[in-house]
C-alpha cells in the first residue's frame, strides 16, 4: 500500500498537484483571515484571487498532461 | 484487478478527506479543483491497470496486426508521452536490424535526433520507426518483406549509447508500440 501511496503522491506526480491545492486552500483561507483582520480588505481579495488562478492553473497542466497521456495526442518529432 | 481496487480505493480515501477538509474551510473552488483531480487520477489509474485486458481486446481488434520485437535486448526507456515517443532497446553497436513485414520504405535519412533513421510503411496500416542506426541498408521507395535487413543499429543523432529507438505510427500519430508487439 505504501509503494502505491508513493507512485500517487510522490514528487512529480498528479497527486502530489493534489496535496499542493489543499495547501494553497489552508494558505488562502489563513491569509485571506489574515488581511481582512488587518483591513486590508482589497489585498484580501486579491491573494485568494491569485492563489485560486494558481490552482485552476496548476489543475488545468495536470490535466492537460493526464489527457494527453490517456488519448496519445502526441505527435513524432516531425521525421 | 485486485491493484485497479488498491489505486481505487486509495484515490477515493485522499479525495474525500481532502475535498471534505476544503468542505469544512467553505473553498468552493479549491474543493471542486481537488476533486477534478480525483477524477483524472481515478480514470488514469483505471486506464493503466487495465492495460493488459485491453492489450488482450486490441489483439483480438487488430487480427494479425502484431509484430515480433524488432531487437532483442533490454527495454532501457518505455514509451512515455510526450517525453518519450517510442522504446529504446539497448542493442551493440552493428546489430542488423531487420524488417517486421511487407511494406515500403517512406524515409531512410539523416535527421538530426533519431540520426540514421528508417521509416517504413507496412501494409497493414501501420509506420515503424528505427532510429540511431550506425547505418541505413535501404532508400526511400524501397520494398520490404519480413527479414529483410534495413539497416546496423548505432549511436547516432540523440543517442547517449548504442540502442534502437523504435515507434510505430498509425495515421501519422506515435501509438504504444507494445499494443503492436507480441509478448
Amino acid at each position: 500500500m505504501g509503494e502505491i501511496a508513493k507512485s500517487f503522491f510522490g514528487p512529480g506526480t498528479p497527486g502530489m498537484i493534489m496535496m499542493g491545492v489543499l495547501l494553497a486552500g489552508f494558505i488562502t483561507f489563513v491569509g485571506e483571515r489574515f488581511l481582512s483582520s488587518i483591513g486590508r480588505g482589497t489585498w484580501a481579495v486579491l491573494f485568494k484571487t491569485g492563489m485560486e488562478v494558481s490552482a485552476i492553473l496548476a489543475v488545468v497542466g495536470v490535466a492537460l498532461k493526464l489527457l494527453s497521456k490517456i488519448f496519445g495526442l502526441s505527435q513524432g518529432s516531425g521525421f | 484487478m485486485v491493484l485497479w481496487i488498491a489505486h481505487a480505493t486509495m484515490i477515493g480515501f485522499f479525495t474525500f478527506i481532502f475535498v471534505a477538509t476544503m468542505q469544512a474551510f467553505k473553498l468552493k473552488l479549491f474543493r471542486n479543483l481537488i476533486f477534478c483531480l480525483g477524477v483524472l487520477l481515478f480514470v488514469n489509474a483505471t486506464l493503466e491497470d487495465i492495460s493488459p485486458l485491453l492489450n488482450k481486446i486490441t489483439d483480438l481488434a487488430t487480427g494479425g496486426k502484431k509484430f515480433e520485437m524488432p531487437a532483442q535486448g533490454t527495454i532501457t526507456q518505455n514509451y512515455d508521452p510526450p517525453n518519450h515517443h517510442g522504446i529504446d532497446i539497448a542493442i551493440q553497436t552493428g546489430t542488423p536490424i531487420f524488417a517486421q513485414g511487407e511494406g515500403t520504405v517512406i524515409e531512410a535519412r539523416w535527421d538530426n535526433i533519431y540520426g540514421q533513421a528508417v521509416l517504413i510503411e507496412y501494409d497493414n496500416g501501420l509506420q515503424a520507426l528505427y532510429a540511431h542506426n550506425k547505418d541505413i541498408l535501404v532508400k526511400k521507395g524501397y520494398p520490404v518483406i519480413k527479414g529483410t535487413k534495413i539497416s546496423y543499429s548505432g549511436n547516432t543523432g540523440n543517442s547517449k549509447g548504442p540502442h534502437l529507438h523504435y515507434e510505430i505510427r498509425q495515421k501519422g500519430k506515435v501509438v504504444n508500440p507494445f499494443l503492436y508487439l507480441r509478448n
